[in-house]
């Protein structure tokens, strides 16, 4: 009887407590500022960043720049005539021409360009059209009409 | 204890209203100053705290015909120094020395360069090259700040200075092409809106507008600089040799009115320039739009073109040259006092007679005289685009002070004023089938929108075709048909005129001096230039056939061959 008792008196198992009240709340909506803040934050840590990258960049290309319009001016320099008369007294040992012979000669010039690109008119360089590959693959198709 | 408490002390109340009278004061002012106010102080915060720069864009290039860069910009930084930030001596001592050393110049240039002002900010070197302004910013030096600026840099020397022109300090275009092409070489400027410290420093990450600038154009010009550059030469040459005031030279293509090169002295020299120096200041203007003269003899050009056009005379019309013409009281003679008798049309362009031309504008009568005058261009600007340019001076018979001796003498190139543009311009016309062309400088201006080329602009038909035709064999039979010319070239078939006219000054004419002239063109059967040379008071000798014809002999033949012009096979005259 004692043991039947014992095992009618073996108490249940508790229920778990029931989240309830002001503490479990307040935690939440800490959480949940903490998550808005920290979002706030990153967002602009990552606008800072890109901001500080793109001054960099901005700089690059203003030294690019200036690196351009200086080589564009070596190169203008190298090629004025000044430089090609004293090339040519200088290095070559040429003299100004005393009479002049004309021959006639049928070819074709080299072609030349001994300025910087950049003033290349575009009605003089030769545009070159680059197609991707699908639209080499649609050409190789014939279409109707 | 009810008593006491209705009983409040007159004092208290006082204390009360007192301290309720401030209160509303305070809350007043308060309102005045942010509500009524309001506009007033955030509009000076924000000017406070809000910088404005302007962004220019890089300036544009001129080119020569051929592409090769005139004028080009160099990106530089003028640095400076805060006068507030060195006045202490360590910060002075160290970053003087930083700077000498990188700048090339001696502590003593940094600090004299300082000067005895405490306040505001030095220019210690303006124009520095863009690397050494870059290795200045980062040494990070305290008081020291480096401005981007632009640099004009011209890769031929002092090559047509005058043509060019030059900018500013503003980079805004001076004088010249840098002025008059401003708004295609400047483009648009940009701005930048920046939230600044109190120093005036941008607040980095701060509140930024933008506005972008936009690109300047390149200007690729009708100028060759390599004819430019012998037109330069013989020009300085012909000038030093005659002992010569200055003069000009200026090259075109007769079927379209491209200039190739157009020379000028005196002038300025692009590495030699000083704004400060009033001086200089006349040097400045190009004198081949801007100065009138008057043309002498090659203006009979114009005056036969006329006569033959009307029919009135041909090559082989004769007169009777008695060495002397009388017109409205006034008697006329050839320059070397000739009496030449029974004379052609071509013999008077041949002997350049005075007497052959005022025969002939008697024939023309004023009216069709003037008429052609016009037709030719001159009396108004050419419209070449130029800033300055000259309309020259034509008296026609339509003026109050016109008399019938002016017709005389304007038919041999007195009394009339022109530019060398305008002379040259006219006697393209010839050249080009009787063809008046618009002469031009800029081919084309090649910007972010596109490429704008310009095309040749015929104005008018001066002359008809045949009569051209017939000018030009005339003008052949000129230099190859008088023994001894010194125009001639060799292998080419040339025709020109030449020309000397006394200076006007007030009251009648300079005796002792002229301005000689020679205009030709070459090959006759097919012009693919034109000159015209113009030597302004030479000492040495004083006719247009002996002091400017000899510069025109010796450079043509250089320009005909550069252009790749094939000698005319028949062409059998010696040079001189």
């Amino acid at each position: 009887m004692s043991a039947l008792d014992r095992l009618i008196a073996r108490p249940l198992p508790r229920p778990l407590p029931r989240i309830t009240g002001v503490r479990p709340a307040l935690l939440i909506a800490f959480l949940v500022v903490a998550s808005v803040g920290l979002l706030q934050v990153f967002q602009i840590s990552n606008a800072t960043t890109n901001d500080y990258t793109l001054q960099q960049l901005e700089q690059e290309q203003f030294d690019k720049q200036a690196e351009v319009h200086q080589l564009e001016a070596e190169v203008s320099l190298l090629t004025s005539i000044d430089r090609i008369d004293q090339e040519a007294r200088g290095r070559l040992g040429m003299v100004p021409a005393t009479s002049t012979m004309t021959l006639e000669v049928h070819k074709q010039p080299p072609a030349e360009q001994l300025v910087p690109l950049r003033f290349i008119t575009t009605s003089s360089t030769a545009k070159v059209e680059s197609r991707s590959w699908w639209q080499k693959l649609l050409g190789m198709v014939p279409l109707a009409g | 204890m009810p008593e006491r408490m209705a009983r409040v002390s007159w004092r208290l109340l006082l204390l009360g209203a007192i301290f309720c009278a401030l209160s509303v004061f305070v809350v007043g002012r308060l309102a005045q100053l942010q509500i009524l106010s309001h506009g007033h102080y955030a509009a000076e915060a924000e000017n406070e705290h809000q910088g404005t720069d302007t962004v220019l864009p890089p300036r544009g290039a001129i080119l020569d015909r051929n592409g090769y860069p005139l004028a080009l910009t160099l990106d530089t930084y003028d640095i400076y120094i805060s006068r507030q930030v060195w006045q202490d001596k360590q910060v002075a001592a160290n970053g003087t020395q930083a700077l000498a050393s990188v700048l090339g110049k001696t502590p003593e240039d940094i600090q004299s360069a300082l000067g005895s002002d405490t306040e505001g900010d030095a220019l210690i070197a303006a124009g520095v090259s863009y690397d050494v302004g870059k290795k200045i910013i980062d040494m990070g030096l305290p008081g020291v700040k480096a401005t981007a600026g632009i640099q004009r840099f011209h890769p031929e020397g002092d090559l047509a200075s005058a043509l060019l022109g030059f900018v500013g300090k503003d980079e805004t275009g001076l004088s010249g092409l840098e002025a008059d092409l401003q708004d295609e070489l400047g483009g648009q400027p940009g701005t930048v809106y920046y939230e600044r410290d109190s120093m005036g420093n941008p607040i980095p990450f701060g509140y930024t507008q933008i506005t972008k600038s936009e690109p300047a154009s390149d200007v690729r010009l009708t100028i060759d600089r390599f004819i430019q550059q012998a037109a330069e030469q013989s020009l300085d040459e012909a000038i030093q040799t005659n002992d010569a005031s200055g003069g000009t030279i200026i090259v075109m293509d007769p079927k379209t009115g491209a200039i190739m090169a157009m020379a000028s002295r005196p002038s300025f020299k692009l590495s030699q320039l000083d704004l400060s120096n009033d001086s200089q200041e006349d040097l400045y203007r190009d004198r081949a739009v801007t100065d009138l003269y008057e043309p002498g003899s090659v203006m009979k050009l114009v005056t036969m073109s006329a006569a033959v056009d009307l029919g009135l005379v041909t090559p082989d019309t004769t007169y009777d040259d008695t060495g002397t013409a009388y017109v409205g009281g006034y008697a006329i003679q050839n320059w070397d006092f000739s009496v030449n008798g029974t004379t052609t049309m071509t013999q008077v362009l041949q002997k350049s007679l005075n007497t052959g031309a005022v025969w002939v504008s008697q024939l023309l009568g004023p009216d069709n005289f003037y008429q052609y005058i016009k037709r030719f261009g001159f009396g108004e600007p050419t419209g070449v685009g130029l800033s300055g340019e000259a309309a020259g001076q034509v008296r026609d018979s339509e003026s109050p002070d016109w008399t019938p001796s002016d017709l005389a003498t304007n038919s041999f190139g007195q009394g009339i004023n022109v530019t060398p543009l305008q002379m040259i311009t006219a006697v393209a016309a010839i050249a080009n089938g009787g063809m008046l062309m618009k002469p031009y400088i800029v081919q084309q201006v090649v910007g972010p929108n596109g490429t704008k080329t310009t095309q040749p602009q015929p104005v008018r038909q001066a002359i008809s075709e045949q009569t051209a035709s017939t000018l030009t064999t005339m003008m052949n039979a000129v230099v190859e048909g008088v023994p001894g010319n010194l125009a001639r070239i060799q292998g080419y078939h040339v025709a020109g005129k030449t020309g000397t006219a006394y200076i006007s000054v007030p009251g009648g004419y300079a005796p002792d001096r002229v301005i000689t002239s020679f205009i030709g063109f070459a090959p006759v059967s097919d012009p693919r230039m034109i000159v015209l040379v113009k030597i302004d008071e030479p000492q040495e000798a004083q006719l247009g056939g002996t002091v400017a014809a000899p510069v025109f002999a010796e450079l043509a033949p250089k320009i005909l061959s550069y252009l790749g012009v094939p000698p005319d096979a028949d062409a059998s005259v010696q040079g001189q």
